[in-house]
């Protein structure tokens, strides 16, 4: 087939009764405007505020508060409420993949190549609450957190230590042992380290009914839902769904209830 | 006038050097208009076609675009900056400094650099949005939405390698912070759930790997010039021709 | 109340967080809903 004909072929194929245009110079010139207007923005942002240099990198001298870059600082604010293994590393790990599996879990024929919020509302609003969420940490982060990475308001002296020795936190195994009286000898010795006391195993069960119960309402309560995604799909949706969900519910524990870790092993706390 | 022009046009274009560069006339006719997708590589990536919905700027509101061209942005202005850096921590704060002072237009093209590193953070972020509110992601392009992430993560990445090069204090406690982190991962990491038990030390952890080092040195400096301006940027470059190709084989979702 | 209105005003950081996140969330969700409004004459749009 020489060129020709397959100009004639490709423009039969494409050229539907909905009327095309052609690329050139239609969206070429576009892409153009597009260029031009990015590198005037860049050339006039260059040009009015440009790139910090502090001082020379010096171990000894360590900066407060030390900041991450501005697109990491949602993680860094999150150091605030978890350990460094949850907020630094597996919570985004979770972010990645959870993002990766989206297109194999939404199984919504609605809505391929149009913006509706009417026929998918579910996946609509919980990325957007995901979203929501990135960037009112981001927020926070850049514009709320000053000396000692304490909060610190627009109308508050930033130049001044906030006492931190204000708060207490606490376990929420310890509350529950002294709320209810519990005894804080171990009732099951796992390993050296590891004595696990009743109000320990209370804390187990309620960080696994979380997920347990939030994975059963649904299939109980909306039976459609479950059906349309299939056993997999339901527990991979559920299960990321959840992990985002409790991220700001840890995040109100610690704030109104002063509860430092919801579940302690020697290991791990969360 | 016109005779001019036109006698003008026949000269340049009208030789074997011209012939052998562009295999037909200006795109003026319609033949021309769809011969130029086929034999341009770069526009090559557009069809000949599209329907007149794409050329709505609210529905892909250019951001693909604009990453890619930030991405081009700054490896124009990342190979000019690295004929005057020196990733060793005794001289590259002073290279940084004399791009400020020295350097003809040193400033800008590091200001160029830094404003696009942002630019394109945010615009991969907020095309990410879009596909994902088209519903552009669904079948038959799974598989390109996960080349997307990752080029979403590499984006990161690459800015935050970058972030070290300076060597100023922002540079090296933004990346002690980084590196704290590493340290904290699970089974990885000498402080992380795990990691101790199955024989993780500051000298062979996840961290170590990243720095060369225990702390942010020499050793890391090297790692993170090498990764930012080498590694990274050629696995970007592989991903994203895939993604591009795979937008062409797909076709593209909406009205576009 | 006071030591959730104390230092560091947790009660206050705790209303700018939900407040905050469902303004951003909203944004968004605004937006897809102006979004298929305005192409919702568009016949080309859905195939």
């Amino acid at each position: 087939m020489n060129l020709s004909e397959q100009i004639k072929k490709t423009a039969a194929e494409t050229r539907s009764p909905e009327d095309t245009v052609l690329v050139w110079p239609n969206l070429v010139y576009i892409e153009l405007i597009c260029i031009l207007l990015g590198t005037a923005v860049l050339l006039f942002l260059s040009l009015i505020s440009p790139a910090p240099l502090e001082e020379l990198a010096s171990a000894d001298t360590t900066p407060n508060p030390t900041k991450a870059p501005w697109y990491f600082l949602g993680l860094q604010e999150l150091l605030v409420y978890f350990d460094p293994w949850l907020a630094g590393v597996v919570l985004p790990s979770m972010i990645i993949v959870g993002l990766i599996i989206i297109p194999y879990v939404d199984t919504n024929p609605n809505g391929k190549g149009y913006y509706t919020f009417s026929e998918r509302k579910f996946s609509v609003l919980g990325f957007s609450f995901g979203l929501g969420l990135w960037y009112i940490l981001i927020v926070i982060g850049v514009w709320s957190r000053g000396l000692d990475w304490s909060w610190y308001w627009p109308w508050s002296d930033w130049t001044i230590h906030m006492s931190v020795t204000a708060v207490k936190l606490i376990d929420l195994e310890l509350i529950l042992q002294e709320t209810f009286g519990l005894s804080d000898q171990p009732i099951l010795q796992l390993g050296q380290r590891y004595g696990m006391t009743i109000s320990n195993l209370v804390t187990w069960l309620l960080f696994l009914g979380y997920y347990a119960v939030g994975f059963t309402i649904p299939f109980l309560l909306l039976r459609k839902f479950y059906n349309k995604l299939g056993l997999i799909r339901y527990h991979l949706v559920m299960f990321f769904f959840l992990s985002m969900c409790g991220v700001p519910l840890k995040m109100f524990l610690r704030l109104i209830f002063n509860i430092k870790y919801v579940l302690v092993t020697p290991w791990f706390k969360i | 006038m016109k005779q001019i022009f036109e006698k003008l046009v026949a000269l340049i274009t009208d030789n074997q050097v011209y012939r052998s560069v562009f295999r037909h006339g200006f795109p003026t006719t319609d033949a021309n208009r769809a011969l130029v997708m086929f034999s341009s590589v770069i526009l090559h990536l557009h069809p000949v076609r599209v329907r007149r919905g794409a050329l709505k700027i609210r529905f892909t509101w250019c951001l693909g675009g604009l990453t890619f061209f930030f991405f081009i942005m700054l490896a124009i202005t990342g190979v000019f900056l690295m004929f005057y850096y020196v990733p060793d921590t005794r001289r590259a704060y002073n290279d940084i400094k004399d791009l400020g002072t020295v350097v003809y237009f040193g400033s800008l093209f590091r200001n160029m650099h830094r404003w696009s590193a942002h630019a394109m953070v945010l615009s991969v972020w907020l095309h990410m949005t879009r596909v994902f509110l088209t519903g552009s992601y669904k079948p038959p392009r799974e598989f390109n939405w996960v080349v997307g992430v990752l080029l979403l993560v590499l984006t990161l990445v690459l800015s935050w390698t970058g972030y070290l090069l300076p060597w100023d204090q922002l540079a090296l406690w933004a990346v002690t912070v980084g590196s704290k982190m590493a340290e904290a991962s699970p089974l990885l990491g000498n402080a992380g759930p795990f990691g101790p038990e199955i024989g993780m030390t500051r000298e062979n952890d996840i961290s170590f790997v990243l720095l060369g080092g225990t702390v942010v040195g020499q050793s890391a400096l090297l790692r993170f010039y090498v990764l930012h301006c080498l590694a990274l940027p050629l696995v970007s470059a592989v991903l994203m021709a895939i993604h591009f190709w795979r937008i062409r084989k797909d076709g593209f979702s909406g009205p576009l | 109340m006071d030591d959730i209105w104390g230092y560091p005003y947790r009660l206050g950081i705790t209303i700018f967080l939900v407040i905050g996140t469902a303004a951003c969330t909203l944004i968004f969700v605004v937006f897809a809903m102006w979004l298929e409004k305005s192409f919702k004459d568009d016949k080309i749009n859905k195939r």
